[in-house]
């Protein structure tokens, strides 16, 4: 834990910072509910890959597209919040975690330490199976550029990056 | 870079490789006939747990599938059956077509009108020998196409009982290599392999051995196929069974399975298609063809057995068909004629034989009754033995052999007796007198007719008396029993005279001809029991000139009958007015009522119809002394069809188109081809008769001709290889179709594994760069977490 975010648990709150967290709360509700429905498509994704139609990858590549299209929307009502909260409580934005926040707010604390919780897990999920695409799409890339090569006779060269090879979870 | 990184790049790799390999398969196998698309079936590798962390495992090869549709599969080898099967029929149905030569003019049916041709050129100068011989030459190929025919088609049966070996093995070899591989099919998949090429391999067999029979085929468990050929277990897992060409009890080749009780009935593929033809089609063929043959035989041996040769009436005759002992009891004579192992059936009916005296040209007709349920060969013997101055008896070979005493002849024709007052009851120059009446008389035993001839200082008397066994039935004596009697008694013997039964009357004559001869009849008490009491003390005197009628003509009437000429008064040929002679039939209906007194000019012919005309000449009739002849007319001089069963005067030998030739006696001596009716030089009936053969509607032939027959015949091989040809036709396109189903669903095409690969290759990147972009927002979002 950062421990910059830690504070006196008697340290009395403004209406305006209780106001500020549970905005932040219902943030976390959404950016759940939006990692939950990423995941689902990225499963849709992966199953793509193991059948020999690129429609199908296709079509599954392209909902989860839209799906992401949401992020930048509230990643701007995230930071917004943040900001917000970092004045009134008159520090740095980027010392604020979802974490810090929650053992700020005390006993109130309870409910955003829970979201943050749920949050993390869907977004360990989203990224394991984004892994695991990425893994068996560049397995599937090499074997197909090997192939291109040998029969088109010109190198193929691959313009995206790879997937992660290792999947980590603290 | 760490182990696992290490371990996770080697899966990836080795992943790489197993789809690199199948695609390279897949391409390198585009044109490999029944090879399926293979394709790799990519998935994430279970995760590892170590030391509190779930490391990611790489990508891995689930496995290797082949793309193919079992039902399909299915459909094909039971189409490959079906078209094997109708390919062979094809193949030897139209072989068979060609064996017939038509159209072209070469075959069977150009042969028969090379026969009739033959024949027709011969009718219009019967005597020339080139045309004799060329009708029997006609004759001669016709016999070498049927039996051509014959031979072809039986050898074909052999043919197919040769082939159906050589494809026995190559079922054989398959069954083998099927065996062989389901044992390494299961071997390879109990090891959690996947056989793919060996299951092509294998398919690719079963569609070979598709082709050869009707195979069903079960896979088990195991990866294993059961193959069953017309239900019967050919291949069991690793072992199969040895399919061989065995012979039945008829001596046709069958297809049998080792350890299978009884032949396996084949239906489907190429095998199946040589059974169905060589049982169904070719022995169809066979028969039908036999039955033109036999049919061809019997219509023109009917009627060329009733002509007569151009050198006469035969001496001898020896028959070409066989009696045969069928109660081998050791005795020809006692099998039933009609059951006797001829070729031909015999019927109820009569048929006759002339016998011709050759000095005098005098013609005995008799007449040989047949019951087809009695009659037997001995019966047939005696009745040839009761024919003066001939004898029947049976050859070594149980043939029918007739010989004619020496300075007389027969022949079995229809013709009619050109001088039928050879006893000289009709104006003859002999003294005679008829009966009045018509036998049977009723004679007692001791009655007696009292003559008296000329000789010594005056006359002599004659006094035959009858007894009982001059008869029957004394109470119903017959005129040629009295005759007989008469003719026996030495004293009417020593007398000069003779008795004759002319129409069932007795007729008294002197020996001698001319006014010299003379008798009286004295009396008698059975003159008036004979129709003789008016005559009684009358004196018969010969005549200078006798009326000796002749008879010209061939008798073209479909009825058998006996004429019977009676003059109807008393007068002189063409001189006395009035004078005619009424002809009656046997129903006693006046036919002909002929002219023959003032006016008439003797040896002039006169019509008596159906083709006959009679002469007389100048002499004396008298209805007073009942002066009668007979003339026995025959359509058809064998109603029984004996002469034909026995082959007696046949033109053809045989019985069916193996067997049929042209008599071996006229291909060497065409003059015994008999093209008359009468003997006649230059008559030509019989021959106009044979031509008749060409448009006559044979029962045997379903009412239709020879030609009708063979034309069918035809036709519907025509009809079989057409049939058989748009199956076979419509059989390959359902299996290409089929086969192009399977392509779509299992096999290769580079062009769209190309256009496959780059479209995947797209997809996979779009795919990882959307990865990277939700990389990284969960990335930051991590960070605030």
């Amino acid at each position: 834990m950062n421990p910059k975010l830690e504070a006196p648990r008697d340290l009395p709150l403004s209406a305006r910072a209780h106001n500020i967290v549970r905005r932040l709360e219902a943030w976390v509700q959404e950016e759940i509910g939006a990692k939950r429905r990423l995941i689902e498509l990225l499963e849709v994704q992966e199953a793509a890959m193991s059948d020999s139609d690129a429609e199908t990858l296709v079509s599954a590549t392209r909902s989860v597209s839209e799906a992401i299209q949401g992020e930048p929307t509230r990643a701007h009502t995230r930071h917004e919040l943040l900001s917000a909260l970092a004045r009134e409580w008159g520090t740095s934005e980027r010392a604020l975690t979802l974490g810090g926040i929650g053992l700020r707010m005390g006993a109130s604390g309870q409910r955003i330490a829970r979201l943050r919780g749920e949050l993390t897990q869907a977004c360990e999920q989203a990224l394991a199976r984004g892994r695991r695409i990425a893994l068996v799409a560049q397995a599937q890339r090499a074997v197909l550029n090997e192939m291109l090569n040998a029969i088109v006779g010109s190198k193929h060269e691959e313009q995206e990056g790879r997937g992660a090879l290792l999947d980590a979870q603290a | 870079m760490s182990r696992i990184g290490l371990n996770t790049g080697l899966k990836a790799l080795l992943a790489a490789q197993y789809a690199l390999n199948t695609v390279g398969q897949n391409i390198a196998n585009a044109s490999t006939p029944g090879y399926s698309r293979q394709r790799v079936e990519l998935a994430a590798s279970h995760p590892l747990r170590q030391r509190g962390l779930m490391l990611g495992n790489g990508v891995e090869v689930r496995g290797i599938t082949r793309t193919i549709d079992q039902l399909l599969e299915r459909r094909i080898l039971g189409q490959i059956q079906v078209g094997g099967s109708l390919a062979a029929q094809l193949g030897t149905a139209q072989e068979i077509e060609g064996l017939f030569g038509e159209p072209g003019g070469f075959g069977l049916g150009g042969a028969i009108d090379g026969l009739f041709a033959g024949f027709n050129q011969l009718a219009g100068n019967p005597a020339d020998p080139i045309l004799r011989t060329a009708a029997v030459q006609a004759g001669v190929d016709l016999a070498s196409r049927f039996s051509q025919l014959d031979k072809s088609l039986t050898n074909l049966e052999g043919e197919v009982g040769r082939e159906l070996g050589i494809l026995a093995q190559q079922v054989n070899q398959i069954a083998h290599a099927v065996a062989g591989l389901n044992g390494e099919i299961s071997q390879a998949e109990a090891a959690g392999l996947e056989a793919n090429d060996l299951r092509d391999q294998r398919q690719e067999l079963l569609k070979n051995l598709a082709s050869l029979a009707d195979i069903n085929t079960q896979e088990d468990e195991t990866g294993a196929v059961r193959v069953l050929v017309a239900g019967n277990v050919l291949v069991n897992r690793e072992t199969s069974r040895t399919m061989s060409i065995d012979r039945d009890p008829s001596g046709k080749p069958r297809v049998a399975i080792q350890g299978v009780g009884g032949f396996v009935p084949l239906q489907g593929g190429r095998m199946g298609g040589l059974l169905n033809l060589r049982d169904g089609f070719v022995p169809g063929l066979l028969t039908r063809i036999d039955g033109l043959a036999k049919n061809l035989i019997l219509a023109v041996n009917r009627i060329h057995s009733q002509g007569i040769p151009e050198g006469g009436p035969f001496q001898s005759l020896i028959g070409t068909n066989e009696i045969v002992d069928l109660d081998k009891d050791g005795d020809l004579k006692d099998e039933l004629l009609s059951r006797s192992g001829l070729p031909f059936d015999i019927s109820s009916g009569d048929f006759y034989v002339n016998v011709v005296e050759s000095s005098t040209g005098t013609l005995a007709k008799h007449k040989i009754s047949i019951d087809a349920a009695k009659t037997t060969v001995g019966d047939l013997l005696g009745a040839f033995d009761k024919i003066p101055n001939l004898t029947g008896s049976l050859d070594a070979f149980g043939r029918l052999q007739i010989i004619a005493d020496a300075g007389f002849g027969f022949d079995f024709s229809s013709r009619v007796d050109t001088m039928p007052d050879s006893k000289g009851t009709f104006g003859s120059s002999k003294a005679a007198v008829g009966g009045s009446l018509a036998g049977p008389f009723a004679v007692q035993p001791g009655d007696d007719l009292q003559l008296a001839v000329p000789g010594g200082p005056g006359s002599t008397l004659v006094n035959v008396a009858f007894e009982a066994t001059d008869f029957a039935n004394p109470a119903k004596a017959t005129a040629a029993e009295v005759a007989a009697a008469l003719n026996a008694d030495s004293g009417f013997q020593a007398s000069g005279l003779v008795a004759e039964s002319v129409d069932g009357r007795l007729f008294l004559l002197t020996a001698g001809a001319g006014p010299s001869e003379s008798f009286e009849l004295v009396g008698g008490s059975a003159a008036t029991a004979l129709g003789l009491g008016a005559k009684v003390g009358s004196t018969f005197t010969g005549t200078l000139g006798a009326v000796a009628p002749t008879i010209a003509g061939a008798y073209t009437g479909t009825s058998t009958d006996q004429l019977v000429f009676v003059p109807s008064g008393d007068g002189t040929i063409g001189t006395t007015p009035d004078l005619s002679v009424d002809v009656f039939n046997s129903k006693g209906e006046l036919v002909k009522t002929l002219l023959v007194g003032d006016g008439y000019q003797p040896g002039q012919a006169l019509d008596l119809g159906d083709g006959l005309t009679v002469s007389f000449h100048l002499g004396e009739l008298s209805a007073t002394d009942a002066d009668r002849m007979t003339l026995d007319v025959v359509g058809n001089s064998d109603n029984t069809d004996t002469l034909v069963a026995l082959g007696l005067n046949g033109y053809f030998v045989g019985s069916d188109a193996a067997s049929i030739a042209v008599r071996k006696d006229i291909e060497s001596n065409p003059g015994l081809l008999a093209a008359s009716s009468t003997g006649a030089e230059g008559d030509n009936r019989i021959l106009l008769a044979l031509l008749g053969v060409e448009d006559l509607r044979i029962a045997g032939l379903d009412g239709a001709t020879l030609g009708e027959a063979y034309g069918g015949l035809i036709g519907d091989v025509g009809f079989e290889v057409a049939a058989v040809a748009s199956g076979a036709e419509a059989s390959n396109k359902v299996l290409e179709s089929l086969e192009l189903r399977r392509e779509s669903i299992s096999g290769v095409n580079v062009d769209e594994e190309l256009v496959d690969m780059v479209r995947f290759e797209q997809a996979f990147a779009g795919a990882s760069q959307l990865i990277r972009v939700i990389n990284e927002l969960h990335d930051e979002l991590l960070r605030i977490l």
